[in-house]
């Protein structure tokens, strides 16, 4: 193994990073990392660190040192007193490994004891892997006091950050490491992208990258795939250039979800790509029972019932539930729609048309029986917004517009795909606090958080309670009087959060109501928007709590027929 | 030993002699400004006070109404029971700790006080037999250890240097008083022009009659600003200070910088860990280097970690 692979200079390059937090320096100090890595071995073990952490994801590994052994070794390391000395420090500098850095780089005890040598990444692998196999906290003690005399306070930071599970990149964003890839081996960024997509790794992509063999990457299923999103249209008078090339699919609610099937095996995965399998065995046992060819499918998973989709909050729930299980098939029914095939006949489909995608989706369908969605085609503006009120009265949330020759752009909100929704309600809510930013070229406040009127429930001894954050995204003209209005009623000040005297009132659009024990009203409002500030109105006129108790209790009790939404069961 | 009380903004009084030390008692018959912060400025803008020169005209641009008679270091004056010095504090300019020689004892109150001191201050300079010693410790923690000055004085003009040469302009985050001069004397050798806060363009002259080198400087000005070294509270930015700018790059300049906790909470490109206060192990070594018969901390989030270390060493002391 190569020296050049030092963890002493995988660390530098990551507290630089961290340092600058700039998105092409990162790139920079990145590529030039991977560029000074001559095995791929060593390439694929510093992207684990960088990105994932001491063992692989999906490896189901984890390390066995805790925050607090690792903690007591560092007081020891350092002579210092735990409770007295090494607790105030952490709470100060807020995490385990940045006090540690801090102590041993300046306590000069400890300072005596370190005789820094240069490890390669392995050797950093075998120590976790040692660390794993003792037990007793003297035991790690000791490998611990033996290790961190051989490391810098800079490798010992990142080193302990391994051990507590985390990876040493604080974003889990992959962009800039792809693009530093991309840089470092002189390849075009799409390419590498592609590859991260279709392997699931960026370990891989890199060794890939690295071996110049980017061609011959295998497309893997059972790794979430990054999803196409659709970019909203906020204003109705948008025209669709050719609405032949257009077709439009009802927007169910439901829980956006990607199923992954081979063989005998079913994976789900959510929005955010993480595996939802457990919550949903009547689906996996539906598709399992299909003995579908190796497929991935894009689509919602819907609560289903009587042939109508009953609203989504009820599908998260479920997954807030520990035990899948309790809520039974009977109980809360899903079935998944689906709208887009990723994979089929061994084949990735990404760079397919939609129309396609959509023949293939459709056969598959017809043969298997499977929930898709209605594609429906328009003529023009006024068929399309006649097309919209109708899903929406239907239920739906809006409509999906897509160009038909479109490919799947993955990881992109596109404007091939165009979402036309209405946000349902409006409120009337008191602006309670105001936070400023401290970004450059910001408005002076850009956030509010607004509330609701408790004056006469019993529940509350205070006149208004917060209900949510809302962005300020008035124009210009209606953000001066506003901030001016603002600062004559700030009574008190928590940092960058202000509190006002009630005497605002804001009128906020938003999509629907979510249950939310966080906060102190219970519920949270679903993508807020604050149209406009009600001058006219008083506190006294502010919604109140029980309104949207009865505003949520008619949401959750209305369901959408979805004879004309889906074909194909 | 002199007995003395913690008054409610801060400061201290001392009953037996009728002394406020940077407070505004009203028992009191003398008053003394250590330096011209807000937080140790009297709050009677009419208070008449003993300060340095410096200081008096800090206070004065600040609103600063009162009559004062101003001290030079070193130079005791007699209050009847009791001699009052002034010792250079290396805070900022200006800056002092004031040693107080009674029949009681001797006290030294630091106010905020920095060594190595600050190179746009007078320096840092202790007298002899202190009893009681009364010392900030803001920095009161071992994770806080300030780099050499040169170290710091390189990383700012590299900073800055490196901004320039990316044809961005360098914006650095400092306290219109103390930081933001410390910060253009380190940054005067690269003799590349400088537009300053008005807030704290006004208190520039005060460092220049002192003689402490500015390099070339003017008050912002959002229309010829881009390409300069600007310098600002960080207050004044989220106020629209540089909004007109647009490729700038941002260096928060304080002692806090140190914890990178706090460096996520910030929205600048760059930080430096700058700080116009003592760090932890400084400030066990000025209790050390005096041995005093009592030391009082005040000013410290976390008085319990130095009182651990003071009573390790034997030195009496206690957190007020």
């Amino acid at each position: 193994m190569s020296r050049t692979a030092t963890f002493a200079k995988l660390c530098k390059t990551v507290q630089e990073i961290r340092r600058y937090r700039d998105y092409s320096d990162t790139v920079r100090y990145l590529s030039d990392y991977f560029q000074s890595l001559k095995s791929t071995e060593d390439l694929d073990l510093a992207l684990r660190f960088l990105l994932e952490g001491a063992f692989p994801s999906h490896s189901g590994i984890q390390t066995s040192t805790s925050s607090y052994t690792i903690s007591t070794a560092a007081a020891k390391f350092c002579d210092i007193d735990y409770q007295l000395v090494f607790k105030p420090c952490r709470k100060a500098a807020g995490d385990t490994p940045e006090t540690i850095k801090m102590l041993l780089e300046n306590i000069e005890e400890s300072r005596k004891k370190r005789e820094p040598q240069e490890q390669t990444l392995q050797e950093i692998m075998n120590l976790i892997n040692k660390l794993n196999q003792v037990n007793s906290r003297n035991d790690k003690h000791q490998i611990l006091a033996t290790a961190w005399m051989k490391m810098l306070p800079v490798e010992i930071k990142y080193f302990s950050l391994l051990l507590l599970k985390k990876s040493l990149l604080e974003s889990p964003d992959t962009k800039p490491v792809l693009s530093a890839i991309a840089e470092a081996y002189e390849i075009e960024y799409e390419k590498v992208r592609f590859v991260h997509m279709a392997t699931g790794s960026v370990g891989r992509t890199a060794v890939f990258a690295m071996e110049n063999r980017l061609n011959e990457a295998p497309f893997q299923l059972f790794h979430p795939k990054p999803y196409m999103l659709a970019s909203h249209i906020d204003d109705f008078d948008y025209k669709f250039e050719g609405s032949d090339k257009y077709v439009a699919e009802p927007e169910l609610d439901g829980l956006r979800s990607q199923i992954h099937i081979d063989k005998n095996s079913v994976k789900i995965f959510s929005g955010k790509r993480t595996d939802i399998t457990n919550f949903f065995p009547e689906v996996v046992r539906f598709f399992k029972n299909k003995n579908l060819p190796p497929v991935i499918l894009d689509g919602v998973l819907c609560v289903y019932q009587n042939e109508c989709i009953h609203p989504s909050e009820l599908l998260r729930k479920r997954l807030n539930h520990k035990k899948s299980e309790s809520f039974t098939a009977d109980k809360l029914p899903v079935l998944f729609i689906s709208f887009d095939l990723l994979f089929f006949d061994n084949k990735a489909l990404f760079g397919e048309e939609l129309f396609r995608r959509r023949q293939l989706l459709e056969k598959l369908a017809n043969n298997y029986k499977l929930a898709i969605t209605k594609q429906n085609v328009f003529t023009g503006q006024q068929d399309l917004i006649k097309l919209f009120n109708r899903s929406v009265s239907l239920g739906n949330k809006g409509l999906i517009i897509k160009q038909k020759n479109s490919t799947y752009e993955y990881g992109e909100r596109s404007i091939s795909w165009m979402k036309m929704k209405s946000s349902k309600s409006t409120l009337n809510a008191v602006i309670m606090y105001a936070h400023r930013s401290n970004h450059r070229e910001s408005v002076e406040f850009p956030e509010f958080t607004a509330g609701i009127s408790v004056k006469n429930d019993q529940r509350y001894q205070e006149d208004f309670i917060p209900i949510g954050k809302i962005m300020n995204n008035l124009p210009d003209d209606e953000t001066e009087p506003l901030n001016k209005k603002t600062n004559e009623l700030i009574v008190e000040r928590y940092g960058p959060t202000l509190g006002l005297i009630p005497g605002l009132v804001a009128e906020i659009k938003y999509d629907h109501i979510q249950v939310n024990n966080r906060t102190k009203a219970g519920y949270k409002l679903y993508s807020p928007k604050l149209c406009r500030i009600r001058w006219d109105l008083s506190p006294d006129d502010a919604s109140t709590l029980s309104d949207i108790e009865r505003m949520y209790h008619e949401e959750i009790s209305h369901s959408t027929n979805i004879t004309s939404a889906i074909t194909g069961r | 030993m002199i007995r003395f009380q913690k008054t409610s903004n801060s400061g201290f009084y001392l009953p037996d002699h009728k002394l406020a030390l940077d407070c505004s008692h009203k028992e009191a018959n003398y008053f003394f400004i250590s330096h011209a912060h807000s937080d140790h400025m009297p709050q009677n803008r009419k208070t008449p006070v003993y300060c340095t020169r410096p200081t008096l005209k800090f206070m004065q641009e600040r609103g600063y109404k009162g009559k004062a008679d101003i001290l030079n270091f070193f130079e005791p004056l007699n209050l009847g029971s009791v001699r009052v010095t002034l010792y250079p504090a290396g805070h900022i300019l200006g800056s002092s700790m004031i040693f107080i020689e009674s029949d009681e004892g001797t006290l030294l109150y630091t106010g905020d006080c920095k060594t190595p001191p600050s190179p746009a201050s007078e320096g840092f300079s202790l007298p002899e037999n202190i009893n009681h010693l009364i010392i900030e410790g803001t920095f009161g923690l071992p994770i806080y250890r300030w780099k050499p000055m040169e170290e710091i004085s390189a990383e700012i003009r590299n900073f800055t240097n490196r901004t320039l040469n990316e044809n961005c302009t360098p914006v650095f985050l400092a306290y219109n008083l103390g930081k933001a001069q410390e910060i253009m004397h380190l940054l005067a050798p690269l003799k590349h022009a400088v537009q300053i806060h008005k807030d704290g363009y006004k208190l520039c002259s005060v460092y220049e009659d002192e003689g402490i080198n500015l390099g070339s400087y003017e008050e912002y000005n959002a229309e010829t600003g881009a390409g300069k070294i600007l310098i600002t509270p960080s207050t004044a930015l989220s106020k629209g200070f540089a909004s007109e700018i647009s490729n700038k790059k941002i260096a928060y300049c304080s002692g806090w910088a140190a914890v990178e906790l706090n460096r996520n909470r910030s929205s600048a490109d760059y930080w430096i860990t700058l700080s116009d206060h003592l760090d932890f192990f400084e400030l066990i070594n000025v209790c050390k280097q005096i041995s005093p018969e009592k030391v009082t901390i005040t000013h410290s989030p976390n008085p319990e970690v130095i009182l651990h270390y003071l009573s390790n060493l034997g030195i009496n002391a206690e957190a007020v």
